[in-house]
């Protein structure tokens, strides 16, 4: 099967699995204890039936479920997420401003820790044993062992109360320029970076001592070729291949991450807009943004899988 | 692996038993190997790991202060007195931090066993029955896991409300999964071994089989997976606690301190320090625990075969 016709095949899948989530979300919003109304109104504590009754009007809950389902799903086709409760506005143009300063944080962390963690892994397997090894392993386990909130607090704490080098909060700053961003992301950043570093690290070194002792490999130092030329050219093709699969998991886990790191840092992007929804109890914005993030992971795991049969021409589904 | 299956089971697995034994060494022999050879990190895991336990199971009396009663004393730094200092209602830290072991620890392990108790019965019947059925059910696990791990537990929450009990459920509802799909790979490797196989022609009723023929050569790969979600499940239940959808105050819990006490965390860094220690101290003294048993298991495997 050419690469082409698997890919085909990939996006069809996602579709199928897109349609499985919109069902699973729509479908446990079912199991609100009382329906949707009664939630949404129990955050203003007003429970008055005329208001309840306006309440189930505005979110179409006369209708049966199937219909409410296939109306928000249809909405959802043509771009149209619905209107959000709490702001009362449509939620595309929100999600869409969210996810921009998001991706701010998101992308420069994802570039930071891949290339750090290539960098780091393959330095740990190269000197496998040795001190710089032992470094990078002990540096590793620390990652995995602090959540994100743990270390973004410290480096606020060192940075923001003890250094005075940059802001604690994002909201305290406004302004604009490269020099503003900077210091907005600084810390940020280098949390998300920090926490998924550790998880690709580990795997690039596991995988590239196993592919530095193939005999392939040895014969190529064997045969005289430049040390640097093997380890580019000839082993990491191969090494990288179950970083790639990493790479993929962790966008998940950056998705998770960017909730709680936005959270530390008080920064305006999707994922406080997912603790909004759920802290107002805005089920039609919460209900958005969860396809939203579900569907973006998606799509991130369907890259990596294609890149992977990509990198590796053995592998043909 | 068999003279890990202890379960009192059927002819089949008395037969593998002794075809085991007849191959390796004389079972006695090998249990004390096994034993001698625990690996420090195990130990080292266990003793830590048995420390918070102890704590979230006596912390109440054995913490020298009352967690939720106010004082003068605010904001203390640690002193003889108040040996992790005081947060801004002049409650004990200290005190704060042993008692708050118990949420964590709750929410971690209950929410674990959860997790690996329902994914080890779709595991298993996924594996063993096989077919539409096997299709089914990986399908739904897939629509599971198309969702991050803490999304998929931050909705949970979100529908059921903001508590410890809720965010144990979450915490299983995410393990789920990840537990099925292994349980059902290691179902699939003994499938068709000669033991079920036996099982099978004597007319056992499918229950028997999953559950007294398979189960008990499974655990030392439902153990590891196990102990390895424990660790994600005491990052989740802090990371939830963290943003306000587990405990809630004013319980004492390590997540909601280092959340709550940020303001003065710069006037008085060990509001929040000494909680964060705690976590990382379990999370390292759980991934000790998991990569010790995950050893310890895989050298008796290896003296196994």
């Amino acid at each position: 099967m050419s690469v082409a016709s698997y890919v085909l095949r990939r996006v069809g899948l996602l579709a199928v699995t897109l349609f499985a989530i919109s069902l699973l979300i729509s479908g446990i919003l079912q199991l609100l204890p009382g329906d949707a109304a009664e939630q949404v109104l129990g955050a203003w504590a007003e429970r008055s039936g005329q208001t309840l009754a306006m309440m189930r009007e505005r979110l179409g809950l006369h209708r049966p479920w199937h219909e409410q389902y296939l109306g928000w799903l249809g909405g959802i086709v043509r771009g149209d997420f619905g209107k959000s409760l709490a702001l009362d506005a449509p939620i595309g143009p929100i999600l869409a401003h969210r996810l921009g300063y998001s991706l701010r944080l998101a992308v420069p962390a994802l570039v930071l820790a891949v290339s750090l963690s290539l960098v780091l892994g393959v330095l740990a397997a190269t000197r496998r044993n040795r001190v710089v090894d032992h470094v990078i392993t002990v540096f590793t386990l620390g990652g995995v062992s602090v959540p994100a909130f743990v270390l973004g607090s410290v480096l606020i704490l060192v940075f923001a109360g003890w250094l005075r080098w940059l802001p604690s909060s994002s909201a305290l700053l406004d302004g604009s320029g490269p020099g503003y961003w900077t210091k907005v992301l600084a810390l940020p950043v280098a949390t998300l970076t920090l926490e998924s570093l550790a998880y690709i690290t580990r795997t690039t070194r596991s995988s590239m001592i196993e592919v530095l002792k193939t005999p392939y490999v040895r014969t190529a130092i064997l045969k005289g070729m430049p040390r640097r030329t093997v380890l580019f050219k000839h082993a990491l093709r191969n090494g990288l291949l179950p970083t790639v699969t990493v790479v993929a998991f962790n966008f998940g886990w950056l998705l998770g991450g960017v909730v709680v790191v936005e959270q530390v840092f008080s920064y305006p992007g999707l994922g406080s807009l997912v603790l909004f929804a759920i802290e107002q109890r805005d089920l039609p914005l919460l209900q958005a943004c969860m396809f939203f993030v579900a569907g973006a992971y998606c799509v991130a795991n369907l890259f990596a899988d294609v890149l992977y049969a990509v990198l590796n021409p053995r592998i043909r589904y | 692996m068999a003279v890990l299956g202890t379960g009192s089971g059927g002819d089949g697995e008395v037969a593998m038993t002794t075809a085991t034994v007849a191959i390796g060494a004389p079972a006695r022999t090998r249990h004390r190997h096994a034993l001698r050879a625990v690996p420090f990190t195990l130990l080292a895991g266990i003793a830590i790991v048995g420390l918070f336990a102890l704590l979230a199971a006596v912390g109440p009396w054995v913490a020298p202060r009352d967690v939720e009663s106010h004082s003068s004393a605010r904001l203390q730094a640690p002193s003889s007195a108040y040996w992790f200092g005081t947060d801004r209602y002049g409650r004990d830290m200290f005190s704060r931090v042993v008692v708050g072991s118990r949420t964590t620890m709750t929410m971690a392990v209950s929410g674990t066993l959860l997790g690996v108790a329902v994914g080890l019965v779709i595991g298993l019947v996924s594996g063993y029955v096989g077919g539409r059925l096997d299709e089914l059910l990986m399908r739904i696990m897939d629509i599971f896991m198309a969702f991050p791990s803490l999304l998929l537990a931050l909705l949970v929450v979100a529908i059921l409300g903001a508590n410890v009990v809720n965010a144990m459920a979450s915490i299983g509802i995410v393990f789920m999964p990840r537990v099925a799909r292994v349980v059902r790979s290691a179902t699939l490797g003994i499938r068709h071994a000669a033991f079920i196989e036996a099982a099978e022609v004597r007319g056992e009723p499918t229950p028997h089989i999953i559950f007294r023929e398979i189960l008990p050569n499974l655990w030392p790969p439902i153990i590891v997976e196990g102990s390895i979600r424990l660790s994600y499940a005491v990052l989740l239940s802090v990371s939830l606690s963290y943003l306000g959808l587990g405990a809630q105050p004013p319980t004492p819990d390590w997540g909601l301190m280092v959340s709550k006490e940020r303001a003065f965390m710069v006037q008085a860094p060990w509001v929040v320090l000494f909680p964060a220690g705690a976590i990382v101290a379990l999370v390292v003294g759980v991934n000790l625990l998991g990569d010790g048993l995950r050893e310890w298991l895989m050298a008796w495997k290896s003296r196994d075969e």
